[in-house]
C-alpha cells in the first residue's frame, strides 16, 4: 500500500503537524511536497481536517470592529455591476453571439459537474483572478502612462524659459482660494492648479483671462472646484500688448467673449 | 457559521450566479463593514482598503459560481478573497514599516452600519469568534494575526518577535488547532 495514501494509519498523524502550517503561511518545500501527496492521494481525513483549519482562519475577521466603507464605494461597486448584468442581457448581441454564449454557459455547467473536483475548481478561480489581476493591471498602467505625461507636461512647463507664473490670490467671495498659473507664449498654452476653490454653481463655468492694460483676453474654461488642475491654449495677438496679470471669473457655462462676471482669484506678473 | 445566515447567504449567490443585481447588494450591505476592516486591518489606509472592499465584491460578483459550499461557508469564502486582494496590494507596496508601526487608532473607527438585525444575526458568530480567540495566548494570537493579516512568513514573524523559528511555528500551530476546536465545538 502506498505509504501516503490511508485515512486512519499511524503515517496519517504525521500530518497533523503540518496543516495548521499550511493554512498560515510556509511550510519547507519537501514538506509541502509530502503534504500534497497525501492530500492528492485522497484523505478524506486530511482534508476535511484542511477544509475546518482553513474555515476557521477565514473568520477571524469577523472578530474585528466592523468599520463602514463610503456611500462612494457602494455607489462604484453597483455601476460596475448593474453596467455588466447589463450588457450580459443585451439583446443587441448577435443570436451567433448568444449561440456561443448558450454553449459556452452548457459546457461550463457540464464542465463544473464532470471536473468537479476541488483541483479544477481551483485551476478556474486562478485563471479568472489572473485575468482579473491583468485587466486591473492594464488599466493601472494607463493610468500611470498619463500621470507621467502630464508630470512631464508640468515640469517642462514649470522649468521651461519664457515660462511666466503667476500666483493668484482669492478675492471677494473666494477669499480661501488660490492658484498657479503657468503660461507659455511661446506654445501658446497654459496650466493652471487651484486650491480651496469651491465648485462653480449650476450653469456657471470658471474662465481664465490673461489680462494687457488694453485688453481681457480668454484663455478658456474648467469647471472643477476644489483642489483641481486645468490646462488649454492661448494665443494672444500681437497688437494686444503685453500681458500684466491673469484672472478667473465665473461665466455662465460655456464661457464668454469678455468677463461678465465677478473675479474670483487674481495674480498679477 | 450559523445556519440560518448561510442559507441566506447561500441563496444570495445563487441569485448572483443568475446576474441578480440586487442580491449582490445584500450581500455587500451584509458584510461590507466586516470586509472593509479586514481590509483596513491589512492595509491601514482607508482609500485603498475602500478600493480593495470593491474590488472583493466585484470578484464576488464574476466568480460566484466558483464557490464550493462543500469547502465552507460563503463568509470564509469573502473572507479569502478579501485577504488575497488585500495582502497583494501590501505586497505590491511593500510598505511594511507602515505595518510595523501599528497604530490601534484604527479599533476607533467607527464600526458598524448595520440594521440591528442584521447586527443581531451576525453577532452569533462574531461572538464565537471573539471567544475563541481570547482563548488562545498572547503569543499564539500575535503570531497568528501576523501571518494572517500581514502575510508574514514564519521567519519574518520570528525575526519581527525576536523568537526562535520554532516557538513561533510552534504556536502558530497550537493557536490554529485550539482555534478549530473551539469554532467547531461552538457550532449549532
Amino acid at each position: 500500500m502506498d505509504e501516503t495514501a490511508g485515512g486512519m494509519n499511524g503515517r496519517c498523524r504525521e500530518f497533523d503537524e503540518l496543516l495548521p502550517l499550511r493554512v498560515l503561511g510556509d511550510l519547507e518545500p519537501a514538506e509541502a511536497a509530502r503534504l500534497d501527496a497525501h492530500l492528492g492521494s485522497g484523505c478524506p481525513r486530511c482534508a476535511a481536517e484542511l477544509a475546518a483549519l482553513q474555515e476557521s482562519l477565514s473568520l477571524l475577521p469577523l472578530a474585528l470592529p466592523e468599520v463602514a466603507p463610503s456611500e462612494s464605494a457602494r455607489a462604484r461597486l453597483m455601476a460596475r455591476v448593474r453596467a455588466e448584468a447589463q450588457e450580459g442581457r443585451s439583446p443587441s448581441a448577435s443570436s451567433m453571439g448568444w449561440r456561443i454564449a448558450a454553449a459556452a454557459a452548457v459546457a461550463a455547467i457540464l464542465g463544473a459537474f464532470v471536473t468537479g473536483t476541488i483541483v479544477a475548481r481551483r485551476g478556474a478561480a486562478v485563471v479568472a483572478e489572473l485575468h482579473d489581476r491583468l485587466d486591473r493591471q492594464s488599466a493601472e498602467l494607463a493610468d500611470l502612462r498619463r500621470q507621467v505625461f502630464q508630470a512631464k507636461d508640468s515640469i517642462r512647463m514649470a522649468s521651461a524659459p519664457g515660462v511666466h507664473v503667476f500666483d493668484l490670490a482669492g478675492q471677494k467671495g473666494a477669499e480661501q482660494a488660490s492658484a498657479r498659473v503657468f503660461w507659455d507664449p511661446k506654445g501658446a498654452t497654459w496650466q493652471l492648479y487651484a486650491a480651496n476653490l469651491g465648485a462653480p454653481p449650476t450653469g456657471k463655468t470658471y474662465q481664465l483671462w490673461l489680462i494687457t492694460p488694453t485688453r481681457k483676453i480668454s484663455a478658456g474654461t474648467f469647471s472643477e472646484g476644489g483642489t483641481t488642475e486645468a490646462l488649454g491654449q492661448v494665443r494672444v495677438p500681437d497688437d494686444a500688448g503685453t500681458v500684466v496679470a491673469a484672472a478667473i471669473t465665473d461665466e455662465p457655462s460655456g464661457g464668454s467673449p469678455q468677463p461678465t462676471g465677478s473675479i474670483l482669484l487674481l495674480g498679477k506678473l | 457559521m450559523a445556519k440560518d445566515a448561510e442559507t441566506e447567504d447561500g441563496g444570495l449567490l445563487t441569485r448572483i450566479v443568475a446576474r441578480d443585481p440586487e442580491a449582490l447588494a445584500k450581500l455587500y450591505d451584509r458584510y461590507r463593514g466586516v470586509v472593509m476592516a479586514f481590509a483596513l486591518r491589512v492595509l491601514r489606509d482607508r482609500a485603498e482598503a475602500e478600493e480593495a472592499v470593491v474590488d472583493v465584491f466585484h470578484q464576488v460578483w464574476r466568480h460566484a459560481e466558483t464557490f464550493d459550499a462543500g469547502r465552507g461557508s460563503v463568509a470564509a469564502w469573502i473572507m479569502i478573497l478579501c485577504r488575497s486582494r488585500a495582502v497583494d496590494r501590501l505586497r505590491q507596496r511593500g510598505r511594511r514599516q507602515a505595518v510595523e508601526s501599528s497604530g490601534d487608532g484604527l479599533h476607533e473607527m467607527p464600526s458598524s452600519a448595520k440594521r440591528p438585525d442584521e447586527e443581531a444575526e451576525s453577532s452569533l458568530v462574531k461572538r464565537r469568534v471573539v471567544r475563541a480567540l481570547a482563548v488562545l495566548s498572547a503569543g499564539q494570537r500575535e503570531a497568528i494575526e501576523l501571518a494572517y493579516y500581514e502575510g508574514l512568513s514564519h521567519a519574518e514573524i520570528a525575526s519581527r518577535l525576536r523568537e526562535p523559528l520554532g516557538t513561533v511555528k510552534t504556536r502558530i500551530r497550537q493557536g490554529m488547532l485550539q482555534l478549530r476546536a473551539s469554532l467547531s465545538a461552538h457550532e449549532d
